[in-house]
């Protein structure tokens, strides 16, 4: 070989690598997808994500990586993720409020709902607020009428801040007093509830088989409409207040996906969707399947953020006055 | 009757057993590395287990766990850097045992403590899960702030020299606890708009750049300046020591038998109240240990009892943990969770119906745990044979792997380079505690403590500020106080004491 050739072939070989990206977007995927889990192992976020991923590899012909990067209900996630090349092949899984409601509390977070491209929504879990078997009450007007009559502060063990602005909905409202006890981290709140510690508690997981066997009653739930499973408890929406929140699981990425690419991981996600995966999620997890496009996903972003907002200002306030 | 035979019957296809012994193999190999633990394998090896029988997916999950469990000892006892962070006071007494080239005799103690820790953790699970969970329901926040203060005043027993130094250490460490957000505001604190911090700091990678790292800079130190020659490496195997050093004779394991006893006994009640951790388990039985000892000096010099009492107290969390898990669906533990998550991709809802629904599952799940035990022994004698030649290695060669291990292990939690960035920063944290004698024992409890005490107390005050005198009537909180007051008035009178003697006899010299 000549050196000639040797240089005209070194030519080429440099010509196709920069040509190659260009071919590689217009085929996307063609190389592992990453999937960054914004929530803690075993959870249902997680499981939600790794049953996904299945249906997602057949459907894209590409392996899909899951790396758990869990922390503040997903917010560390997208902050990480934000700053990834927006090349389809870093996502993010992680949970509606901490796009809705932790950059408005949070001022340190570096991102707001519009500076991550949102691909779809998944599913939801199916939550309530329950009290102790033993506890006086029966349903929502109970306790109401109770903490009125009898000038009774509740307490509620909250783990979120979407059950602290539920406490403030339910003040306003009822003209009662709540304390709010901060838990943190797995079923902390169902065991001061269970050991009588405080009155009640929101969750959206580790309830059901405790409702199911008896040792807690569901008073309401924050869903726009019943749960699936558990279709006898009320929403708050329905008892006359203006509070709803439903912590949809749901899959983002860095801002500026190119069209085809997003609408590639659209298409991709609502086949994944299967029924099988969709009836596997509800019986064996409480997770009702809830799929939107982008357009739809940001459109209900706004919507509950616009919703929440009153009662977010109203803890702000509070919290400055501490 | 029939549905445990049925159950244990499941447990004892060859499918589970292998699987029992691969969870249980990978555990110890994940556990020994700095920086890898249980958690991560146990995250990692769910999607796995996704195919696989209910019974054989958490028995193999449950095996993990339990390999873990021991493997932590196997780095702390011959590098003296903790495989993870409840073996940190296994290092107190195993690593200079393996100095003396009893490092074999270390590791068998290590796994025969764990192995009873564990086991005597998993008879209680059988027997009596359930009145156990509801009374573990009683531990309330003030009841929790009562057993993190008394936990605190384990301070004193790990101080080592200067009492005062220890204090210090332990109050960095509960600083450096409340970086993260305000458990009540969710306000970030101390995070410096660093949206890594909100969780506030790492604890697995502060733990490999205290513990592990620290401890290779100042090998390497000591390696390239020449001091104390790399001289008498002494192999565990080597024919010039003599056999009693290289195993634990049943005189020397049943001379233990109460501080095992006892540890097993902290561990099951630290494992059965969900969120108070392995970690607390093992210091704390450490320090009963010592306490309760008529030779306490001789604890932090090579002392078998020290390590019999660490492994026996942060093994015996393991079975306790599934007691809150199974009867109430409550994880006590991040290792919890995951199984939590495992047991619902199966269709089995962790509660107090499991029994009923799921009881041929559960009994198997019982005998699985059993035979994991065993397994443990088994491939842990084996295993630690390996794991002692490790001596004989260059150092040279050891401590660039170790490094390497450091890092991967460091960037894995969460994969980020920010953890690792986290961990460099604890290594030079942890060179200079050392070079001045400050005890990082002490941090890491100021650390582990800090968060979930101010969580409790604050907790605590929410619930209790319109009527503290209600705090009166509750009789477990006040067993703690009066216990931790107790404590620390013994501490003041013995260190009285002492500067009183020393003042009487000068010629006596320094006091330890």
């Amino acid at each position: 070989m000549t050196r000639n050739s040797l240089k005209s072939l070194t030519a080429a070989l440099f010509a196709a690598t920069l040509v190659l990206p260009g071919v590689a977007l217009a085929e996307f995927p063609d190389k592992p997808i990453t999937m960054y889990i914004g929530f803690a192992p075993g959870g249902a976020v997680d499981t939600t994500a790794r049953l996904l991923i299945e249906n997602l590899e057949k459907e894209l012909g590409v392996p899909v990586v899951a790396v758990q990067q869990p922390g503040g209900g997903g917010a560390v996630m997208a902050a990480s993720l934000m700053n990834l090349p927006a090349d389809g092949y870093s996502i993010g899984m992680g949970a509606s409020a901490a796009f809705v409601l932790s950059p408005v509390y949070n001022k340190s977070l570096p991102y707001t709902m519009d500076d991550l491209d949102h691909i779809a929504t998944v599913s939801y879990p199916e939550d309530a607020l329950v009290v102790r078997k033993d506890a006086p009450w029966n349903s929502y007007e109970d306790l109401i009428k109770d903490a009125r009559d009898n000038k009774r502060v509740l307490t509620l063990s909250s783990q979120v801040a979407v059950s602290r602005l539920m406490a403030i909905a339910l003040e306003q409202k009822e003209g009662i007093d709540i304390d709010v006890i901060p838990t943190q981290g797995g079923g902390a709140g169902i065991q001061q509830v269970l050991g009588g510690h405080t009155d009640m508690t929101w969750g959206a997981s580790g309830w059901h088989q405790l409702v199911q066997a008896g040792e807690l009653k569901p008073l309401f739930s924050l869903g726009y409409k019943r749960n699936e499973t558990f279709s006898n408890i009320p929403t708050l929406r329905e008892l006359g207040h203006d509070y709803a929140f439903v912590d949809t699981f749901m899959l983002s990425a860095p801002k500026g996906l190119p069209a085809d690419v997003l609408e590639r991981l659209t298409k991709a996600v609502e086949a994944a969707l299967t029924d099988d995966l969709k009836q596997q999620l509800h019986e064996r997890m409480f997770l009702t399947a809830d799929y939107r496009n982008p357009q739809d996903t940001l459109a209900y972003l706004r919507k509950q953020q616009e919703e929440v907002m009153p009662f977010l200002e109203a803890m702000l306030a509070e919290d400055a006055k501490k | 009757m029939d549905t445990i035979l049925a159950g244990i019957q499941d447990a004892l296809t060859v499918v589970n057993v292998a699987y029992i012994f691969a969870g249980v193999a990978i555990g110890i190999v994940v556990g020994a590395i700095p920086g890898l633990n249980a958690p991560m394998a146990l995250a990692v090896a769910v999607p796995l287990t996704f195919y696989m029988s209910p019974l054989s997916a958490i028995a193999f999950l449950i095996a993990i766990a339990k390999g873990g469990a021991f493997g932590g000892a196997i780095s702390a006892i011959l590098l003296n850097t903790p495989g993870s962070p409840e073996a940190t006071s296994t290092a107190f007494d195993g690593y200079p045992l393996a100095q003396r080239g009893k490092g074999l005799k270390a590791l068998k103690m290590a796994l025969y403590a764990s192995f009873t820790g564990d086991t005597f953790s998993d008879l209680v699970l059988f027997t009596v899960a359930a009145p156990l969970a509801i009374l573990a329901l009683r531990m309330g926040p003030p009841e929790l702030a009562g057993v993190f203060a008394f936990s605190l005043t384990i301070i004193a027993g790990l101080a080592g020299r200067s009492l005062l130094r220890g204090l210090i250490a332990a109050l960095l460490g509960a600083f450096v606890a409340c970086v993260g957000l305000d458990i009540e505001t969710a306000q970030p604190r101390l995070t410096f708009g660093y949206a890594n911090l909100i969780e506030g700091v790492p604890l697995i990678p502060m733990s490999i750049g205290l513990l592990a790292l620290s401890e290779i800079l100042i090998q390497i130190e000591a390696y390239t300046l020449g001091r104390n020659p790399p001289a008498k490496r002494i192999s565990a195997f080597s024919k010039s020591i003599p056999a009693e050093d290289r195993r634990v004779s049943f005189k020397e394991y049943f001379e233990c038998r109460r501080t095992l006893v006892r540890s097993a006994l902290i561990g099951t009640s630290v494992g059965a109240v969900p969120g108070i951790g392995a970690i607390i388990a093992g210091f704390l039985g450490y320090g009963a240990a010592k306490r309760a000892s008529r030779t306490p000096e001789e604890f932090g010099k090579g002392k078998l009892e020290g390590i019999a009492a660490t492994e026996a107290a942060n093994s015996a969390v393991n079975g306790a943990n599934l007691i809150p898990l199974l009867s109430l669906g409550i994880p006590g533990s991040l290792s919890a969770a995951i199984l939590i998550g495992a047991f619902l991709i199966h269709g089995v809802n962790p509660g107090p119906l499991i029994f009923k629904d799921h009881g041929q599952l559960v009994y198997g799940i019982f005998a699985a745990m059993f035979l994991a035990n065993f397994a443990n022994f088994i491939v842990g004698n084996i295993g630690l044979r390996l794991f002692a030649l490790i001596v004989n290695v260059p150092k040279t060669v050891i401590l660039p792997v170790v490094v390497v291990l450091c890092v991967a292990g460091a960037y894995s939690n969460g994969n980020t380079m920010f953890a690792v960035a986290v961990m460099m920063i604890f290594a030079v944290v942890g060179y200079f505690m050392r070079k001045l004698d400050y005890p990082f024992a002490t941090f890491i409890i100021g650390f582990a403590l800090g968060g979930t005490f101010e969580e409790a107390v604050r907790q605590t005050v929410v619930l209790f500020g319109r009527r503290p005198e209600a705090l009166l009537s509750r009789p477990i909180f006040m067993a703690f106080v009066a216990m931790t007051v107790f404590v620390i008035a013994r501490i003041a009178w013995r260190g009285w004491r002492d500067t009183q003697r020393r003042r009487a006899v000068p010629a006596d010299g320094p006091q330890s």
